[in-house]
């Protein structure tokens, strides 16, 4: 006979260490009430980073993590997810189907929102640590993978352009909330002007948020969670953009515009 | 009607440059051509999977064959057809006790459109833990592992009893213990699979596979649903990459099924649990 203590403990009972609703009186987010304290005093970013992380953070934090926030969503249906919306309003499906989709999508290694931030953080974590330990910026970049003869770092390029609008505003933005400049940035900084000397890579929206992070205290999980829905406002633009046109009208491909490159005819054979 | 004049050759799209990232002015595939009418560029006339006509295709093969033909290219041997056919068949209704297919069945019992149950059903199947991913990753490890015994396999990864105050335990992608046993219904699943089959010694994954699984009855441990499915699709010879959509369009069926029959019950259909069953430990 089998050991099935554990699962007879959670047969029809549910373990909760994040948060519980009482119906009808209050509703608790990590030891905080809602309705007496958050719904009073909080902000939607900070009570979405308390759910994501446990980690109830000053407001100023969560009001540049908006400022964020609005970095990854733009309403141009050109970007990947939004692309993906566009296709949604297409067929019709509804805004909340374009969205899922688009989120899904930015589950990426390769650009968005949650993916790329932990890589990032974890990759700046671990240099960070080796660079105060005393390795040169030119040893910690030779662990790295190399495409075409740059170091592949998330967070220190951009899959469409090299120079990224968004760093200003996040520059100013910090500096207007008073946050401080931390460690894991300076450190970012650094690496950035390096990677720029001697390979023409800087930092992007993703480095400079992925040190940020850091420098609150959050771990890569905390940057995964918070960054998880980043790219849904823009995508719900896109297709509110699309989604009264008629069938077939975005990004229209003739036959001819995919290129086949595979096996010429051939039959069955019997 | 000539080979050269129905597909052109493949030929190199130009480039557009854009700083340090080039992308292609046109999307390429081997998979599929469409070959536009004369009146409009815009329509296909006729339509050519890894080459063969889909309107011969339609007339002469099966379902399980073009399936294999899409992932594999080539259009497969009959024991191999009839080996996906039985996965297939084997997976179809993962049941009601599934994560996947609990998942449809609160978003159809709550509402939820229906053509969002199966996508619903199909994100939860992803994971790797009794997911797609799993399936990945199973591939991975009977590749890695199969050309080893099993008692190496046992070595190099310190297999040992483990207890089950930690819950299902997965010692290998695929492999493990199920609610803290030996998931008996797979064991049944492999050996209807392989049952007939006068030559088991052809199927060298999932030999492998078989005896690892044994191997490990003596930790309560064996076979899970994700190991089953990537030792066939090893013998297919399914990428690892390709496997993780292959196993959730397998398993879609039962996940819709379940989802839209709750749709016609009333929202109060599924327990809905009370405070005293949701336990809050800070």
């Amino acid at each position: 006979m089998s050991d099935t203590k554990f699962w007879d403990e959670r047969n029809n009972k549910i373990f909760s260490h994040v948060g519980h609703w009482q119906g009808g009186v209050d509703v608790i987010i990590e030891n905080h009430s809602l309705m007496h304290e958050l719904m009073k005093n909080a902000s939607l970013m900070q009570v979405h980073i308390l759910n994501a992380t446990g980690k109830y953070v000053e407001r100023s934090i969560a009001n540049w993590l908006e400022i964020n926030f609005m970095g990854l969503s733009y309403p141009d249906s050109r970007i990947w997810c939004n692309q993906i919306s566009a296709y949604a309003a297409d067929t019709n499906a509804s805004a909340v189907a374009a969205v899922s989709a688009a989120i899904l999508s930015t589950d990426s290694r390769a650009y968005g929102g949650s993916q790329t931030t932990f890589s990032c953080m974890t990759f700046l974590a671990t240099s960070y640590h080796k660079y105060i330990h005393g390795e040169s910026l030119s040893s910690i970049i030779s662990g790295e993978k190399v495409k075409n003869g740059k170091p592949i770092i998330v967070g220190f390029a951009r899959p469409i352009d090299k120079d990224d609008e968004r760093l200003k505003p996040y520059e100013l933005m910090q500096k207007h909330l008073a946050i401080e400049v931390g460690p894991y940035l300076k450190f970012a900084k650094q690496l950035s002007a390096y990677l720029d000397q001697h390979y023409s890579l800087t930092i992007n929206s993703g480095g400079y948020a992925s040190a940020f992070l850091l420098d609150q205290g959050f771990t890569p999980i905390d940057g995964y969670n918070v960054k998880a829905y980043a790219v849904a406002s823009g995508a719900i633009a896109c297709h509110r953009n699309l989604v009264a046109s008629p069938p077939n009208s975005f990004l229209p491909l003739k036959c001819s515009d995919v290129q086949y490159t595979g096996k010429a005819y051939r039959q069955i054979s019997s | 009607m000539s080979t050269s004049n129905k597909i052109p050759a493949a030929g190199k799209g130009g480039k557009q440059s854009k700083k340090d990232f080039v992308y292609a002015n046109k999307a390429q595939t081997s998979i599929y051509l469409e070959q536009a009418c004369e009146q409009n560029p815009y329509i296909a006339s006729s339509n050519f999977l890894h080459g063969y006509d889909v309107l011969e295709l339609i007339q002469k093969k099966s379902f399980v064959n073009v399936l294999l033909l899409l992932f594999t290219g080539e259009l497969p041997a009959q024991h191999n057809v009839q080996l996906l056919e039985r996965l297939m068949i084997a997976l179809l209704n993962l049941g009601p006790r599934h994560p996947a297919v609990k998942a449809s069945m609160v978003a159809g019992v709550s509402k939820a459109n229906v053509e969002h149950l199966l996508p619903i059903g199909l994100s939860v199947l992803g994971g790797a833990a009794n997911g797609a991913k799993e399936v990945e990753q199973a591939m991975l490890f009977i590749q890695k592992y199969s050309h080893q015994a099993v008692n190496e396999v046992h070595q190099e990864l310190g297999i040992e009893r483990l207890d089950n105050d930690h819950g299902e335990m997965h010692v290998c992608p695929g492999f493990g213990s199920h609610y803290g046993g030996i998931d008996v219904f797979a064991l049944k699943i492999v050996s209807t699979i392989i049952a007939d089959n006068a030559d088991i010694e052809q199927y060298k994954y999932i030999s492998w596979a078989q005896t690892f699984a044994q191997s490990l009855a003596q930790y309560d441990m064996g076979w899970l649903k994700t190991g089953i499915a990537a030792a066939v699709f090893c013998e297919l010879g399914i990428g690892a990459r390709e496997s993780v959509g292959l196993f959730q369009l397998i398993c879609a069926p039962g996940i819709f099924a379940h989802g839209v029959e709750q749709t016609h019950k009333p929202i109060t259909a599924i327990p809905m649990l009370s405070d005293e069953q949701h336990i809050y430990k800070p």
